[in-house]
């Protein structure tokens, strides 16, 4: 069983729906913008984003576009190495959640019975968890380095993906071709992860940019509150900093906020297109 | 039945989150009675030993387990070393002023978002709609908390017409503590309401263009009646399922939600007394804030769930 049309044909497909949507467009490339800044981020940064190489609250001139904050740091050089966190954080989250969710939705819908049965309830049971509270207490309690916070937040994340992969693959799993595979004596493995998955994973990569968006704004969140990782340069980090002093570094309040502020708004725009290229339907408006 | 089923299902539930909390506190690193302690009180020999006597901790782990829930249970979630009072009394204190800054801005939230998404499903299709729901996943994406200090930035610095934060001075008394509440109450619930009411908007949106599809709007068109008159009185109300659903979950979020809102706007709640204890490490007004949060989520969860079942009776024959 070597055939895999429907999954090419479906993905050129989804490329047609998806350029459709102009916001959808505009959320891709601000993203790629935002990753192409994080790999570049020493050679394009003007200073180390750690050196106390000026003076504090320098209004933004020629030498300094956005000034500097209150220890005398370069904000611009910040602005480009917090970068990395927000990636990183929000990359590592939506991957983790995905990849757990998919596999564990996947084999509760395929299996059913009492898998999908114990499977389920595991879901239920991580959602009715107040994610902030459990972040909070788990960082405040383990200490705040992004490995651990990445973890919890991914734990919070991934019971969503496993049911939209359950509904995917409780819908596709009647199919004739998937019934043609098994005749054919395809393991169940191979149907599942070849066969099915690729067919409907596109709604579990929409939910997935969504929770890019969710994972940026927890980071900043953290960071803001102080529970982030000390040692790394982050948006919130300077939006926590720059509050004590609003009035004599206004450009690092306003530049922080709204570079976290960008990010989500892309990967929810990149979320809406991917939408709209699922549900044509909805993709009739012109954004 | 359907109601009785669903309140039984609390009980599981929160055992889990219990469970739950007894294992973060017992793979904490180091002596978990440490961690019930908190940071402050850990050079407390003493104290840490009445720790280990009153939860057991040189028992065998299932002992101290039971010991654990059996104490949650009675509402004893331990001493908050910081406030030198039971955690349970110093969470109590903290209810009020989140309720009153919370429930204004949600009941805003939902009415604005749930009206103006109607509005703009309406006119499907035109610039209008595409500029509100383009402006509102823009709202969506706000972070609440640079949403907040942008606010104090203009508001309270530059323009000095409203307080930057804290929620009332202890002098006051009568109409007088009253407008004062009010008039710090303005931004948070500015911030809140901004941040919130785009999910109602688009939620709202997409359930009114999903219901003037059906076939009993068309009849209802065939028939004569005025668009308005269909939209507000017939597809609105089949559209409204879903905002309830989301009204309630919203409702789970009240202590949640407002940690970085109260933080910002120093308002003495729940959520700022969760970001102190942080700060703190003050980890058994963490867990009692935890316990509780959780407890709220789930019975408004619950809640949800049989008003759901009352507005849309096909629930219960399934």
């Amino acid at each position: 069983m070597k055939t895999q049309v429907p999954v090419l044909s479906s993905m050129r497909n989804f490329w047609q729906g998806y350029k459709r949507d102009r916001l959808g467009l505009v959320g891709l490339v601000i993203v790629i913008a935002y990753i192409i800044v994080a790999l570049l981020a020493p050679y394009i940064s003007p200073y180390p984003p750690e050196a106390l190489l000026f003076s504090p609250f320098l209004s933004p001139d020629q030498q300094h576009f956005l000034g500097t904050d209150s220890l005398g740091r370069e904000v611009v050089s910040r602005l480009i190495w917090g970068t990395r966190i927000s990636i990183v954080f929000g990359v590592g989250v939506a991957g983790l959640s995905l990849i757990v969710g998919v596999i564990l939705g996947a084999v509760a819908g395929y299996y059913g019975g009492w898998l999908d049965n114990l499977l389920s309830r595991s879901f239920e049971v991580v959602l009715m968890i107040p994610s902030i509270f459990l972040i909070i207490l788990v960082v405040a309690m383990y200490g705040s380095n992004i490995v651990n916070a990445m973890l919890v937040v991914a734990f919070t994340q991934w019971p969503w993906n496993a049911r939209i992969t359950r509904a995917q693959v409780l819908g596709l799993k009647g199919r004739t071709y998937v019934q043609a595979a098994l005749l054919s004596g395809a393991s169940h493995m191979r149907i599942l992860f070849l066969h099915i998955l690729p067919n409907g994973i596109q709604p579990v990569l929409a939910n997935a940019s969504l929770q890019m968006a969710y994972a940026v704004l927890v980071e900043a969140s953290l960071s803001f509150l102080g529970l982030g990782d000390p040692n790394q340069v982050s948006w919130g980090q300077m939006l926590r900093l720059a509050q004590s002093n609003p009035l004599r570094e206004p450009w690092t309040i306003i530049s922080s906020g709204a570079a976290i502020f960008l990010l989500i708004l892309s990967f929810n725009f990149l979320s809406m297109g991917l939408n709209a290229a699922l549900n044509p339907r909805y993709a009739e408006r012109k954004v | 039945m359907y109601v009785a089923k669903r309140v039984l299902q609390l009980v599981p539930l929160m055992f889990i989150i219990i469970c739950l909390n007894f294992v973060l506190i017992n793979m904490a690193p180091g002596d978990p009675a440490l961690a019930l302690a908190g940071a402050q009180a850990g050079s407390n020999q003493e104290y840490l030993e009445m720790l280990r006597i009153k939860f057991g901790l040189d028992k065998p782990i299932h002992e101290r387990l039971i010991i654990y829930v059996s104490r949650v249970v009675q509402l004893d979630f331990g001493y908050s070393y910081f406030y030198r009072r039971p955690v349970f009394d110093v969470i109590w204190q903290h209810i009020p002023a989140t309720l009153i800054l919370m429930i204004p801005s949600f009941i805003l939230a939902v009415i604005v978002g749930t009206l103006l998404g109607a509005y703009a499903a309406q006119r499907r299709g035109s610039r209008l709609e595409a500029a509100l729901t383009t402006t509102n996943v823009g709202f969506y994406s706000l972070p609440v908390f640079w949403l907040g200090i942008l606010e104090i930035l203009v508001f309270a610095l530059i323009l000095r017409v409203l307080p930057t934060g804290g929620m009332i001075p202890a002098t006051e008394t009568g109409t007088e503590a009253i407008l004062d509440i009010l008039r710090h109450l303005i931004l948070p619930t500015l911030a809140l309401f901004l941040t919130l009411f785009p999910g109602f908007y688009l939620l709202a949106r997409a359930s009114v263009i999903e219901v003037m599809r059906e076939d009993f709007i068309t009849t209802f068109r065939a028939a004569g009646l005025k668009e308005n008159a269909i939209l507000y009185n017939h597809a609105l109300r089949n559209a409204i399922l879903p905002e309830v659903t989301a009204a309630g979950l919203l409702f789970g979020f009240l202590f949640a939600g407002s940690v970085l809102v109260e933080t910002v706007f120093s308002w003495p709640g729940m959520g700022r007394l969760a970001y102190q204890a942080a700060m703190l490490r003050d980890y058994p007004l963490l867990m009692g804030i935890f316990i509780i949060g959780s407890a709220w989520f789930i019975i408004a969860n619950l809640a949800t769930d049989i008003a759901y079942s009352f507005l849309d009776p096909r629930v219960l024959y399934e």
